[in-house]
């Protein structure tokens, strides 16, 4: 069993206490979590130290301090370890003047796939990619540049997928299909960490994230248990009932009610005790013969909680 | 009976589950697509000119002269050929190298830096080492085909010409061969390694290729310059002439007269051949630890 919600119980990537700093700057700051299978959501603003995390895992750059382990093995410089990763950078990271599927093959031999051509044509309909695949990548879109990426991570089958913002430029259909990929991919047991800013997107791939904010680590797990864990926040929650000014009126008078706001949609109230408010909404509206058609929570979406936790700063 | 059949295929993600291969074949493909890129195969026709036409100059000549030679059979191609023997050939080929790797070297390294696509290597079952190797491999590749190729048609030309009959001649000039292949070598470091080592930290290939030459050249000027100063130690300057290291190599291993500086100072030909392997050398480490930060 696991302590912090930041671990996994059998982890596939492990991070440990590690720091990175480029002369002054510090850009990841003493951060212990860990990945295992299924997809965590890393989340943070432009330049919370997402990218230079994901680089430490991939074995890009070097920890200045603390340990990164892949399957238990640090991944720098390991060439049994990049077997079994597959990793979209943030950067362009193609080859303008190969096509589609010579890009894809050509990646496919680096990972010393036996039949490339196999391969990347299968990896290139797993991204919807195979009607162009035949033309030079430099005119591609934006969102089929980043679907070419994703083809080459790939490629090769690799149990753990490292994606910085692979959402980045793709249209909805394109981002509805990515997501289903990476599902179907979770389903088999991989384990896939991504990095976005479009947190509606990473919410419907997974529940489980963890937020760098400053290059510390901010927030980790569940987003529900997240949001209720940041307890110095009042709770924002919606009722819809057939006489708002009543029931407003009486919640009120209770304590652990911070405010009262009543709109078109209905009462919206903020509470730092979600639990007691939800144990005596039930018996104030028998009291004042209130009819309650919905009572729920406003902010426990990830935007919100996002917005929280960079707003701490 | 109701015959009508269906089925519900599953849609879901389809992985590879082919074998996987080591390293080498890592290697293999970044040499191969080195090979295409120096060559502009697979390119817009402009980015064929310069690579293709430096080979013909290497390749035409001796494809003309052998080929008159076959055809009119009436002259004894080595005493008279225009070119001289493999050493005067070289002489050409060296010169078409060093505009060779002038601009294959920067077009080898510094897209891959500047576009970003070294994330591709780093993310792969290859090291630094690796990728250094295979971009300086994909480039001595190309380098000895077009080196190679005139000096083997003269070889056997040569020797098909000869009184004593084909294969005795090839037996009687190996000695030529191996020499080809020493002034070969020479030539591919001496002038490669500097362009590597531009490229390696150039952000741009035309003022890479610019400075190349420049450095080429202007380390020629310079150790002439020190043949002509009169203090102690002076003479050590000429041996910074990167250009002329593999001449005085190649007149070295077909014993010919030479008046390069670091000769005309009292240096040994050896010690040119002892600059090129330290060149190599040094070049290599620095490249090394360069791509050993980002890969």
């Amino acid at each position: 069993m696991t302590s912090s919600p930041a671990l996994v119980a059998d982890p596939t990537v492990e991070v440990a206490a590690v720091s990175k700093w480029f002369g002054q700057k510090v850009a990841v700051s003493d951060v212990t979590c860990s990945f295992g299978q299924g997809l965590t959501g890393l989340l943070g603003p432009n330049g919370a130290g997402k990218t230079t995390l994901l680089r430490m895992l991939t074995g890009l750059t070097l920890p200045s301090q603390g340990k990164v382990l892949v399957k238990g093995q640090q991944p720098r410089a390991n060439v049994e370890r990049y077997k079994e990763i597959g990793f979209v950078p943030e950067e362009s990271a193609l080859y303008n003047t190969l096509t589609g599927r010579d890009y894809i093959t050509y990646a496919a031999r680096l990972s010393g796939v036996t039949n490339p051509g196999q391969a990347a044509s299968q990896a290139l309909e797993e991204v919807g990619l195979t009607a162009d695949a035949d033309r030079a990548v430099g005119g591609f879109s934006k969102g089929m540049r980043q679907r070419t990426k994703v083809a080459a991570a790939l490629v090769h089958d690799p149990e753990i997928l490292i994606l910085d913002e692979p959402l980045n430029g793709t249209d909805p259909v394109q981002r509805a299909h990515l997501i289903s990929l990476f599902r179907a991919l979770t389903e088999r047991g991989n384990t896939i960490i991504v990095s976005s800013h479009v947190l509606q997107e990473v919410e419907r791939m997974t529940d489980r994230v963890i937020a760098i904010v400053d290059g510390k680590l901010a927030a980790a797990g569940d987003i529900a248990a997240i949001r209720r864990a940041m307890s110095d926040i009042p709770y924002r929650v919606v009722i819809e009932c057939d006489k708002t000014r009543q029931l407003g009126a009486a919640l009120l008078s209770h304590t652990g009610v911070d405010s009262v706001t009543i709109d078109d949609r209905g009462l919206h109230i903020e509470t730092s005790d979600l639990a007691g408010l939800g144990s005596i909404i039930a018996g104030l509206a028998i009291e004042h013969d209130v009819r309650l058609s919905r009572f729920a929570p406003e902010d426990e979406s990830l935007e919100s909680v996002f917005r929280y936790l960079v707003g701490r700063r | 009976m109701d015959d009508r059949t269906g089925a519900v295929f599953d849609l879901g993600y389809k992985p590879y589950d082919g074998e996987r291969l080591g390293r080498s074949g890592a290697i293999r493909a970044i040499v191969k697509d080195g090979v295409r890129r120096v060559m502009g195969l697979r390119r817009k026709a402009r980015k064929k000119v310069y690579p293709w036409g430096l080979v013909v100059f290497a390749v035409l000549p001796a494809t003309v002269f052998i080929g008159l030679a076959f055809t009119l059979n009436a002259f004894s191609p080595e005493a008279e050929s225009p070119f001289g023997g493999h050493a005067e050939y070289m002489g050409l080929t060296g010169a078409i190298v060093l505009l060779f790797v002038a601009l294959a070297a920067p077009e080898l390294l510094i897209p891959d830096r500047e576009e970003g696509v070294l994330a591709v290597y780093s993310s792969r079952p290859l090291t630094a080492g690796d990728y250094v190797l295979a971009r300086a491999g994909a480039l001595f590749a190309v380098v000895a085909s077009f080196v190679l190729l005139p000096n083997l048609m003269m070889y056997i030309g040569f020797a098909a010409l000869d009184d004593r009959g084909l294969g005795a001649a090839l037996l009687g000039n190996l000695g030529d061969l191996a020499r080809v292949l020493a002034a070969m070598t020479a030539y591919i470091v001496g002038y490669g390694a500097p362009a590597m080592l531009i490229a390696t930290y150039a952000k741009r290939t035309g003022p890479a290729a610019g400075t190349y030459l420049a450095v080429m050249f202007g380390s020629a000027a310079f150790a002439e310059a020190f043949q002509r100063i009169d203090f102690v130690g002076a003479r050590f300057g000429t041996m910074l002439s990167l250009l002329q290291h593999p001449e005085v190599v190649r007149s070295w291993v077909f014993d010919k007269q030479q008046n390069a500086a670091p000769i005309a100072a009292g240096f040994e030909p050896w010690a040119s051949a002892v600059a090129i392997a330290v060149l190599g050398l040094v070049t290599g480490y620095l490249m090394f630890r360069r791509y050993r930060r980002e890969l």
